[in-house]
């Protein structure tokens, strides 16, 4: 009789520690899951950004280089598949794909003297590879965050309880690592 | 016994560390606004970066703050300065106006880097625009001295011109920058030397009679004060970010 109540407690203060836990990191996913939202937007910002910009910089770059239609058509494939990139995945490998694009747009000045001394070709270009750049550390911030939620989710007690309670693995935005060189042209000389 | 401490020290380092920035950053100066590792800048345009700067943050909270190194170590350039601009949180904390001038002499790579609140002043293009008008032409003779005080005022004017400030007011304020110790090392008079003398004696009857009870307070309350004081005796940064704006350049 009284072991039995022994039992019973031993039992009683372990799904209470349990429940104590369960509810400590549910409240951390929520905190967590916020910021990876908030981070994830800081990338659609720079990407909305990017979008914005390469109109303008084509324009300058067909002034002075009207032959190189394939990276036109490149550069326009490229950002029609990031604006209607609607998940993760899907706006990771537009960006890879864009950025590729939009390095070898910009590369292209190299062989065209005058398109790579005109000054609304070189302010354009200092703000493409500004948001480049800004897209290569909003995704650093997130990838960072993301880390954050998912070693939360993943780990005990939340590994069984994150799927019940709608908590979705983070997914990184991380593509091809290389191809998101900051596009560069070399003004100096 | 020993191998399980050593193994459980590295488990809490390994887990402590933290995974935001594997780079290194070198720490700031005392001066904070100017770190010439690379030893390039004159002390003339030291000085006239440490006034202008101290007093910018002094009236609005923007920092506007210079570095130059010998390499970045096989880093590119805008990593190395995003990172080193969030480690020193360059600008006030809320308004994130800070400011970096970062230049690299052996990888001959410069770059501006601009935090969030000052993204409207200095779009990426005027930045870029800045250094082929100050910099370059200066570093390619070889003058960076030259070259970085040329961008810095040309920085720190659009700096000012954004908070509505005028050169004029830059230069009435310079008085809030006391460069750091001018006191002439302390005189040596008869009256100080009569203090010394003082002590002395008292320390020596406290070691005779008191065990040198109070000498050890007197020690430990200096000990105290000099940790507190050498905190406010530099600058540093107020906490503020950058996104990644800014502009490259080579030369």
């Amino acid at each position: 009789m009284k072991k039995g109540l022994i039992v019973l407690i031993v039992i009683g203060v372990i799904i209470a520690s349990l429940a104590g836990m369960v509810i400590s990191k549910y409240n951390q996913l929520v905190v967590l899951d916020e910021e990876v939202n908030m981070s994830l937007s800081q990338i659609d910002n720079q990407l909305q950004r990017r979008n914005d910009l390469i109109p303008n910089l084509v324009e300058s770059v067909k002034a002075f280089a009207k032959q190189e239609r394939e990276i036109f058509e490149s550069v326009a494939n490229a950002r029609a598949a990031m604006m209607s990139a609607g998940t993760v995945e899907q706006k990771d490998a537009a960006n890879a794909e864009l950025t590729g694009s939009l390095s070898r747009l910009i590369a292209i000045s190299e062989s065209y003297p005058e398109l790579k001394s005109d000054e609304n070709f070189r302010q354009l270009s200092d703000e493409l590879a500004g948001t480049e750049n800004r897209i290569a550390t909003a995704r650093m911030d997130y990838n960072n965050v993301a880390r954050k939620y998912n070693s939360v989710a993943k780990r005990f007690p939340m590994n069984i309880f994150a799927g019940m309670f709608g908590f979705d693995d983070a997914i990184y935005f991380e593509a091809s690592e290389g191809a998101d060189q900051v596009p560069t042209v070399d003004f100096g000389n | 016994m020993k191998k399980s401490i050593a193994a459980i020290l590295m488990l809490i380092v390994i887990f402590v560390m933290p995974v935001t920035f594997a780079a290194t950053y070198p720490n700031h100066t005392r001066d904070f606004y100017v770190n010439d590792f690379a030893d390039v800048l004159s002390s003339e345009t030291e000085q006239m970066i440490m006034e202008t700067s101290v007093a910018l943050s002094e009236a609005t909270g923007a920092q506007i703050v210079v570095v130059t190194i010998d390499s970045l170590d096989g880093q590119d350039i805008e990593s190395y300065s995003t990172g080193l601009f969030r480690e020193w949180g360059i600008g006030d904390e809320k308004k994130n106006n800070g400011l970096l001038l970062l230049v690299a002499i052996e990888d001959r790579r410069s770059r501006i880097e601009v935090g969030y609140g000052l993204e409207g002043a200095l779009n990426d293009a005027k930045t870029g625009r800045i250094q082929d008008e100050y910099l370059i032409a200066n570093f390619q003779a070889g003058d960076y001295d030259a070259g970085i005080a040329g961008t810095y005022l040309r920085l720190a004017e659009e700096v000012y011109a954004e908070y509505e400030l005028s050169v004029e007011d830059l230069q009435s304020s310079k008085a809030y920058y006391n460069p750091v110790e001018t006191k002439s090392d302390s005189e040596f008079t008869i009256f100080n030397l009569l203090i010394g003398i003082v002590i002395f004696i008292l320390m020596i009857l406290d070691l005779i009679f008191n065990r040198g009870r109070l000498t050890r307070l007197a020690l430990y309350a200096l000990a105290r004060g000099s940790k507190g004081s050498s905190r406010g005796g530099g600058f540093g940064g107020g906490g503020g970010s950058s996104g990644g704006g800014g502009s490259s350049r080579s030369w």
